[in-house]
């Protein structure tokens, strides 16, 4: 018999999305368009779907591929529950090697074991007033335990504990659900809905179940003025005056505690931390900033399994998070959570020989990642924004003007910048020296339909590697440059001084502001322009070499002959 | 199956094969590829909170500051905030360890200095 070295789930991290809906969100998968109009386009289509039956195991099947549903037939959307199956890594004690396998009953049975040996631990919680104010009792968390042969869903109705001087932000009578979990019922079987793609109802699976995506506060969470415009820019209105009145929490859902710090806290006091983002559901800019004490149900948490072998607990762990819906499935973000953990993790990439087939992978998805953000974004929006963050920056530091870089200035993306976009000018009419872009009939967001038409030239392989070969200093230019790490940062540099090309930093003034530099006017999660992340850079920079290289040496060879 | 043109799979980017894995059932927005990164206001997960003891003996929240501070409100309280001294049961700080900056620290953090980061509000910025 093999021997058990670990056991561990898959996925490692998962997350769930928000929705009312009765029905979870059959799975889906992104392709690439191969129709004659498909213009090789990203699309979704759906794949293995399981369905939970009434004895509390799943059957695989393939939905219509042409037709998913995200709403119920009320509207609802329909929440994304992800699952997550147990595995093992077995040490093989005949060859000496180690293999990983799921955990399935007749796994159990070979190693002499039963669902009486596993037990499954939930934990989740949301954190967010907490952090804000630095009360543990502003948090709030929900925590089952479920037998190996126990398959009906368990709520997790999460409350804030406390200490005999805190006030409870949510009560434990009052308990605000964070969803469900479910252990699947394994049963023997194997269901093969698309041929060569056999699941195994077998496999001891999780099932985590967002909840409805609702917001809960205090008694007084009625009712409130909605903000018109990003506050704090000058000649903007008093914000209470026009705005649409709205309803704060719904009637049923204001069963928070009121007395609680998180109904005191003022964002603006600069007296508590103030994470990101840091005014997304107190209620609404306006008046003193006072927070409303209202709390979402989205929360993060921790999906565990203990299996006992032969007197040893054995302990898998997963992550789970609840975030928004997905409001744009078949378009791609082009800086992943993926991306932010390479960053942390993995070196810089140089484009060799070797790696050159997945780097171009890597840089040609990048690019297409990008023309589907592209087509989400009101470019005319975001650039009137960002521009009006440089000139309430610029208003307050007066730096000069930095030769050779972008202007940060009205003039950005116009022709008058200090470095003119390549081909704004071809595509749409002169622009004006504004914030504001000249917005007429059948132009009514000039940039935004530009650049959308320039990237979708770039999602083609041949195209991508035929521009980046042709003009590879322009479009090394073209991208913004990530922020360094510690090891590049000077110790004492001039706010006013001049960006290094290759990185910037954020005590830099220029560094901090907007210009059309790829991606443009979109913002980090400092509220800094945003850039692709360190890794992303560089392996677009480095690829480029290798292309500008090879070309060189072609060229050569053909000169030679 | 029904007839279909044949499509490409987008397939998953440079990842562990673990990460990798498609599980049955899973739609591909629960990935991590699916999911916003580096994003203001953030979405699914905010990675600086994995980097919040890159101090032995500290424990830090990324912030920064309001957008639109009151003018009484306090300068600079931005980057790094020192949420808490975590000495006592922090792994790089082992209290038999040979090396001679662990024990500086460990003298530093239950004198004076850890007296002194335990009061107040302190930022890295």
């Amino acid at each position: 018999m093999d021997t058990i070295q670990e056991i561990f789930f898959l996925p490692p991290i998962a997350v769930a999305r928000l929705g009312p809906g009765e029905t979870p969100l059959e799975s889906y998968e992104w392709q690439q368009d191969m129709d004659a109009h498909g213009n090789n386009k990203t699309i979704i289509r759906s794949n293995v779907t399981l369905r939970e039956v009434e004895d509390g195991s799943v059957v695989a099947y393939l939905p219509d591929p042409n037709s998913i549903r995200f709403r119920d037939e009320g509207g609802a959307l329909r929440p994304v529950a992800p699952f997550f199956e147990l595995w093992a890594r077995l040490h093989d004690d005949e060859h000496g090697e180690e293999y990983e396998t799921p955990v399935t009953l007749d796994f159990l049975k070979d190693q002499g074991l039963s669902l009486e040996n596993v037990r499954y631990t939930v934990a989740v919680g949301n954190t967010k007033a907490e952090r804000r104010t630095g009360d543990a009792a502003c948090g709030f968390r929900a925590r089952v335990e479920i037998a190996g042969g126990d398959f009906t869903p368990k709520p997790l109705l999460a409350f804030s504990p406390y200490t005999s001087e805190q006030q409870p932000m949510v009560y434990e009578h009052s308990p605000i659900p964070l969803g469900s979990v479910r252990a699947v019922h394994p049963v023997h079987g194997v269901d093969e809905p698309v041929k060569g793609q056999q699941v195994d109802r077998s496999i001891l699976r999780l099932r985590f179940m967002p909840p409805k995506g609702e917001v809960y506060g205090p008694p007084d969470a009625a009712y409130g003025p909605a903000t018109l415009a990003v506050p704090g820019y000058q000649n903007d209105p008093p914000k209470s005056e026009y705005g649409r009145i709205h309803e704060i929490v719904p009637e049923q859902n204001r069963i928070l505690n009121p007395d609680t710090p998180w109904s005191k806290w003022i964002m603006m006091s600069g007296m508590s931390d103030d994470p990101e983002p840091h005014d997304s559901y107190d209620g609404a800019r306006v008046g003193n900033d006072q927070s409303w004490g209202v709390a979402d149900d989205t929360s993060d948490g921790i999906i565990e399994a203990t299996l006992a072998v032969r007197g040893e607990r054995l302990t898998a762990r997963a992550t789970i998070m609840t975030g928004p819906p997905d409001f744009a499935p078949d378009a791609r973000p082009f800086y992943t959570l993926e991306d932010d953990l390479q960053d942390r993790e993995l070196s810089l990439m140089v484009v060799t020989e070797e790696n050159y087939l997945r780097a171009k992978t890597e840089v040609v998805d990048i690019f297409r990642r990008a023309f589907e953000t592209n087509g989400l974004i009101n470019l005319d929006d975001i650039r009137a924004q960002g521009l009006k963050d440089n000139a309430k920056l610029q208003a307050k530091t007066k730096i000069p003007v930095t030769p050779g870089l972008p202007s940060t200035d009205a003039k950005s993306m116009t022709e008058e910048d200090a470095r003119p976009p390549d081909k704004i000018p071809d595509l749409i009419r002169p622009q004006p020296v504004s914030v504001f872009s000249n917005s007429v009939p059948n132009e009514r967001l000039p940039y935004t339909v530009a650049t959308k038409f320039v990237h979708e030239q770039l999602i083609d392989e041949e195209n991508l590697l035929d521009f980046l070969r042709r003009r590879p200093d322009f479009v090394k230019t073209l991208l913004r440059p990530p922020f360094g790490i510690l090891s590049q940062l000077e110790t004492d540099p001039n706010p006013d001084q001049a960006p290094n090309p290759d990185f910037r930093d954020p005590r830099i003034v220029r560094d901090m502001m907007h210009d059309a530099r790829m991606p443009p006017y979109m913002r980090d999660s400092n509220y800094f322009p945003l850039s692709l992340s360190r890794r992303q850079y560089h392996l677009v920079i480095s690829f480029i070499d290798y292309l500008v290289a090879q070309s060189k040496g072609q060229e050569t060879e053909l000169r030679d002959a | 199956m029904p007839d279909q043109p044949d499509h490409i799979r987008v397939k998953p980017r440079n990842m562990t094969a673990r990460a990798a894995y498609k599980v049955p059932g899973n739609p591909d927005n629960t990935r991590l590829d699916g999911s916003v990164g580096n994003c203001f206001p953030g979405l699914e997960m905010d990675v600086r909170n994995l980097d919040r003891r890159f101090f032995p003996g500290l424990v830090f929240n990324a912030v920064r500051v309001p957008l639109n501070p009151f003018p009484e409100a306090p300068k600079e309280t931005q980057g790094l905030h020192l949420v808490f001294v975590d000495y006592f049961y922090d792994p790089m700080l082992p209290d038999n360890s040979p090396e001679e900056c662990v024990q500086t620290l460990l003298d530093d953090y239950s004198g004076a200095v850890g007296e002194k980061l335990s009061k107040g509000r302190w930022f890295l910025s």
